[in-house]
């Protein structure tokens, strides 16, 4: 998961050396719009339907994997 | 030297020939005020019904120094506002003749501050310019020399900042949130203004305008009928995709406002008025600049991103009038939601206006 994820942010923002623990906006430099964004990105990749709210939420890079994994799993 | 209230004609007349001559000797802003005072002036104006106005102008042997319009309504109890003020450079004495009239007015309505840059309504402008003083105002923006900030700075007033935004390359910055506004597209519907139910969607833009902003500083209810007779106005000069709004299950839940820079069709020192209505229908289209006036989504909606799909909109319009750059209204530097949507929009911030409040003595 976190091997695709890594992909999606270096080809949408030329994002590289991502870790688990890098908080999304502060180390990443994404703005509320930028979120939504990656939001919609992560929707088509994994062919679900997240929570604008809850995604919102997720501070971490990995706190997002576990999330989007958990939402894989319960399709 | 001396205050008057100008309340017959001759004098009303007098500041408006005053506020004529200092725009043409300044020569760098246009004057987009003149007919709305004249309004004013005539009491026709839906939007100072029940409001308390007052024009005033400080004379000396018979020559105007500096004017302005004290206004107090109840729907802003705690204020008495001096709008449109002007002045002549290095008139300190009677600008403190003015401010002390207009406290004076203050303490009969009951109010606890003067505040200097609003006109009447928020809607219809707010703040000083405080930055790029030899650059030509765009259309509504305020426009007015340095020194005018030198006087109320003097007096100790406390600051209210604003600033714009400008953007040279809006349409590669939209391309960054594609998936985004993809998905919006597919959300909402968005639709124009519609001139043949003029008072249906002049109705939307009011209840909107309420919902949206009620919460912002210096921001009171509209009235149905004060939007009817600003936008037919406005609707002199812009087309109806200049005020787009999305809905959501048949309910509008936001709206946006641009039109092109008009200004560009006027030269610095000019007042703004029926020659640039034939300029516009004829030279409309040289026109390079879009202002953005407002933008403004109820509160359930905001988190969606639906800013983004809105100025997308707006975009794909104002590329058809052959604008290609844009720049926004005053956003006061409280308001972080729309500080950040501008940020990821725009190259940078632009021109700063100021508000300034004074406490009324007792």
């Amino acid at each position: 998961m976190f091997d695709r994820i890594e992909k999606l942010l270096a080809e949408e923002y030329g994002i590289a050396g991502l870790s688990p623990d890098m908080n999304i906006k502060k180390d990443l430099g994404l703005n509320s719009f930028d979120l939504m964004n990656l939001m919609c990105i992560v929707e088509d990749e994994f062919g679900i339907e997240l929570d604008e709210a809850d995604f919102r939420h997720l501070s971490t890079v990995g706190e997002m994997c576990g999330h989007v994994e958990k939402l894989i799993g319960e399709k | 030297m001396k205050v008057i209230t100008a309340t017959d004609r001759k004098q009303q007349k007098q500041l408006l020939r005053s506020r004529k001559e200092l725009y043409s000797a300044q020569h760098t802003f246009v004057d987009n005020n003149y007919y709305m005072l004249r309004e004013i002036f005539s009491g026709k104006l839906s939007f100072t019904r029940g409001m308390a106005v007052y024009p005033l102008i400080v004379t000396d042997k018979g020559n105007v120094l500096c004017s302005g319009v004290a206004a107090y309504t109840e729907e802003l109890p705690e204020y008495i506002q001096l709008c449109f003020f002007e002045s002549l450079p290095v008139c300190g004495q009677a600008v403190e003749l003015l401010m002390s009239e207009v406290e004076k007015l203050g303490r009969k309505h009951g109010c606890k501050k003067v505040v200097v840059g609003l006109s009447g309504h928020v809607n219809y402008g707010l703040g000083l310019l405080d930055s790029h003083f030899d650059e030509k105002n765009s259309f509504s923006s305020p426009g007015n020399p340095e020194y005018y900030n030198d006087y109320f700075r003097s007096f100790g007033c406390e600051e209210v900042k604003l600033n714009s935004y400008f953007t040279a390359s809006l349409d590669d910055r939209l391309k960054r949130f594609g998936r985004l506004i993809a998905k919006l597209e597919r959300s909402y519907e968005f639709r124009t203004f519609d001139r043949k139910r003029f008072d249906e969607y002049s109705r939307i833009y009011t209840d909107l305008n309420n919902a949206c902003f009620s919460d912002h500083r210096y921001y009171y209810g509209r009235r149905y009928e004060d939007d009817r007779e600003m936008l037919k106005t406005l609707f002199l000069f812009m087309k109806e995709d200049s005020l787009i709004f999305a809905f959501r299950d048949g309910k509008p839940v936001g709206f946006i406002m641009w039109y092109p820079d008009y200004n560009e069709l006027a030269g610095a020192g000019e007042i703004f008025g029926t020659k640039h209505f034939f300029r516009n229908l004829f030279r409309g289209r040289s026109i390079r600049t879009a202002k953005v006036m407002e933008y403004g989504v109820i509160e359930e909606y905001r988190s969606s991103g639906l800013p983004i799909a809105l100025i997308s909109r707006v975009f794909d319009t104002l590329k058809k009038y052959g604008c290609d750059r844009v720049e926004t209204s005053w956003i006061l530097d409280e308001n972080e939601d729309s500080n950040s949507f501008c940020k990821a929009l725009c190259d940078t911030p632009y021109k700063r206006y100021v508000v300034y409040e004074k406490e009324i003595d007792k």
